[in-house]
């Protein structure tokens, strides 16, 4: 990307849709911005900068509690001060294990000292000889690699640094480097990998080239040549999309049998049966993609939109900020072959689609059987009425000794329904499950079909959940009091243990869990379980909890 | 575009100029904006959009629109 094209694409955003976001560096960026500012723009993160001022890094992380909005560059000089080129001198090189404790401190201010994962890159630069031997700076500048791995940092070990520019204008990434260095900063602003699930797209002039209601079938261009091909490749890539798991939806102005008709002709790459919802109307798109979400139960931040018009994409991401929007570029001009293929990248990077499980390729399936159950419910005559004739089944697994990979993946990957946010490497977890703790999983059906592995719970040898998750698919199906009734049977608790931390995004958990035994709960959080309980341990005595499991338990069938 | 044409674009874009001023009226003594993060930022286009990179006494040497036309056409 070139800086006049990356300065036309910043003036095209819109200043109160953009998130805040402090690019944290001790040194200047300020030929970072431009770039970064527009391919965070191109993978639907409109962003405002804030730069902080030269070298006054660690005075903003002793002063600010919050690190969300940060976004880091950092440098192995930031870990420790010796390192710095610009203050370098002949003097008295710093005891190897000093230089260690200094990068070591630095790292723990920035994990604070929870091992927090913190987003932004790391440039692994050359540093200047402070150690008093080669092989001690080796070592140190792998150590500090190693600390800014460990943080979450990306780690660019390319020829990014210029010395020249540092010294003289504090600027440590060269010019000719400052386009990639912005890509991979932006990259990093991604929530967690294959966090986006849902595509919607708009069909005229997106899906295909041409407008069905003027224009008829015979008008419009999908092929493999022509003017139809950029609409032909998008058809095709949403496919891919689809059949690796990808929710697709159709959000068009138009009349529903018209919007249909083109996918009824089987001469496109996509039919009607691959997407989840497909809404024609002439309702805001904002509206119909927030009634989309309160159906599938997913948040807003999981969904990409893309649309030709600049209007409706304006609309949409004024409406819901969380959403992310791409435009389809208009393939009438020289640069129309260079957008799509940015537009392209850019999905690509948003759907991330590797490591893909059983349930993730049968997703769209899924949230598929999870509409037509919400259709039942509304027809039902009550909630109640509801679960039972849904015919719940639900079958628990063992997981501590083979077939982890789902449940491992369930506790890396789910937000709302989650005791405490906490991630694990599988590492950890064969340690936990090595000194006998336990891994379990669940699984559901429904007179609907097969809903897959849905939940996840990872126990320690002392018999403390560390980690239970459940798909938020089968939110309100009861499907977590039956499992911890299940559990606590299983197990002859007769206390129940749970590290419990509350997060921005966990509310279905903390109600779930504020909802079982409102005195213990009070008599914990009297207790300042919230601030001051460093384990975070919530205990419930098993029998008080028996009446209120049992009686939310009685929808569903457990098979062994 | 030929090279003043760009050069017009960059030093329009840069100092967020609605239109560009006379050429030859573009020098830093003329603009108060033109300090060291403009520089920065302007050699920064520069290299961008010219595809070069340029020495770091030339980029300090840039001091106006001239100078700018002058240091780019010895890279090209």
């Amino acid at each position: 990307m070139k800086f006049l094209e990356a300065k036309k694409i910043v003036a095209s955003l819109t200043p109160d849709t953009c998130q805040e976001i402090v690019l944290a560096a001790n040194s200047q960026t300020e030929n970072l911005s431009p770039y970064l500012e527009a391919q965070a723009s191109l993978l639907g993160l409109p962003l405002k900068i804030t730069r902080l001022d030269f070298g006054t890094l660690e005075q903003y992380l002793l002063t600010h509690d919050n690190l969300d909005t940060c976004l880091f560059l950092l440098f192995p000089w930031d870990f420790c001060r010796s390192l710095d080129w610009r203050t370098f001198s002949s003097g008295e090189p710093p005891k190897p294990e000093l230089a260690r404790r200094d990068a070591e401190n630095f790292y723990s201010t920035l994990g604070r000292g929870q091992n927090t994962s913190i987003r932004g890159v790391y440039v692994a630069a050359p540093t200047p000889p402070a150690l008093s031997s080669s092989k001690q700076q080796q070592i140190l500048n792998k150590h500090i690699s190693y600390l800014a791995a460990n943080l979450g940092l990306t780690i660019i070990e390319d020829k990014v640094f210029s010395l020249a520019h540092y010294s003289e204008y504090g600027t440590p990434i060269a010019n000719s480097s400052a386009a990639p260095i912005a890509a991979a900063l932006a990259k990093a602003l991604l929530p967690l990998k294959n966090q986006k699930k849902v595509l919607i797209t708009d069909l005229d002039n997106t899906a295909w080239k041409g407008i069905v209601g003027e224009h008829g079938i015979d008008g419009l261009h999908c092929t493999n040549k022509g003017e139809g091909l950029p609409h032909y490749l998008y058809q095709t890539y949403l496919k891919r999309l689809v059949t690796s798991g990808v929710i697709l939806a159709a959000v068009s102005k138009n009349d529903e049998d018209l919007a249909k008709a083109p996918f009824e002709s089987n001469d496109l790459p996509l039919a009607l049966a691959d997407f989840t919802a497909f809404m024609a109307n002439y309702d805001k798109k904002s509206i119909n993609i927030q009634k989309l979400a309160s159906e599938l139960n997913l948040p807003l931040q999981s969904f990409v939109f893309i649309d030709d018009n600049p209007i409706e994409l304006a609309e949409v991401q004024s409406a819901l900020p969380e959403v992310s929007c791409i435009q389809f570029p208009a393939m009438n001009s020289s640069e129309g072959h260079h957008s799509l293929e940015l537009m392209f990248n850019s999905l690509q990077t948003l759907f991330s689609i590797e490591e893909m499980t059983v349930e993730d390729s049968r997703r769209s399936e899924l949230y598929q059987i999870r509409k037509q159950a919400q259709n039942s419910l509304s027809q039902a005559a009550s909630f109640e009425d509801f679960l039972n004739d849904l015919s719940m089944r639900l079958t628990i697994h063992d997981r501590t000794l083979e077939n982890k990979e789902r449940a491992i993946q369930l506790i890396n990957k789910t937000n709302q329904f989650n005791l405490n946010g906490r991630r694990f490497e599988n590492g950890d977890v064969d340690k936990l499950l090595n000194e006998g703790g336990k891994l379990y999983s669940a699984s559901l059906q429904d007179r609907f079909g097969d809903h897959g592995e849905i939940l996840a719970c990872l126990i320690s040898p002392d018999n403390i959940i560390h980690s239970l998750v459940m798909s938020c698919r089968v939110l309100q199906r009861n499907v977590e009091y039956t499992f911890l009734n299940w559990l606590i049977n299983e197990r002859t608790f007769e206390k129940v243990r749970f590290i419990f931390i509350e997060t921005p995004r966990n509310k279905p958990f903390q109600n779930f869990i504020y909802g079982l035994e409102p005195t213990s709960l009070k008599q914990a959080c009297s207790k300042g379980l919230k601030d001051n309980d460093e384990k975070h341990i919530l205990t419930f005595i098993a029998k008080n909890l028996r009446d209120k499991l049992d009686r939310e338990s009685r929808f569903i069938n457990i098979e062994p | 575009m030929n090279t003043e044409a760009l050069l017009d674009d960059i030093f329009q874009s840069i100092f967020e100029w609605d239109s560009l001023p006379e050429r030859a009226s573009i020098t830093k003594a003329n603009h108060e904006k033109w300090d060291s993060m403009m520089q920065l930022n302007l050699v920064s286009a520069l290299e961008s959009e010219f595809d070069i990179v340029i020495e770091l006494d030339d980029a300090t040497a840039i001091d106006s629109y001239s100078s700018a036309l002058n240091t780019v056409s010895k890279y090209l």
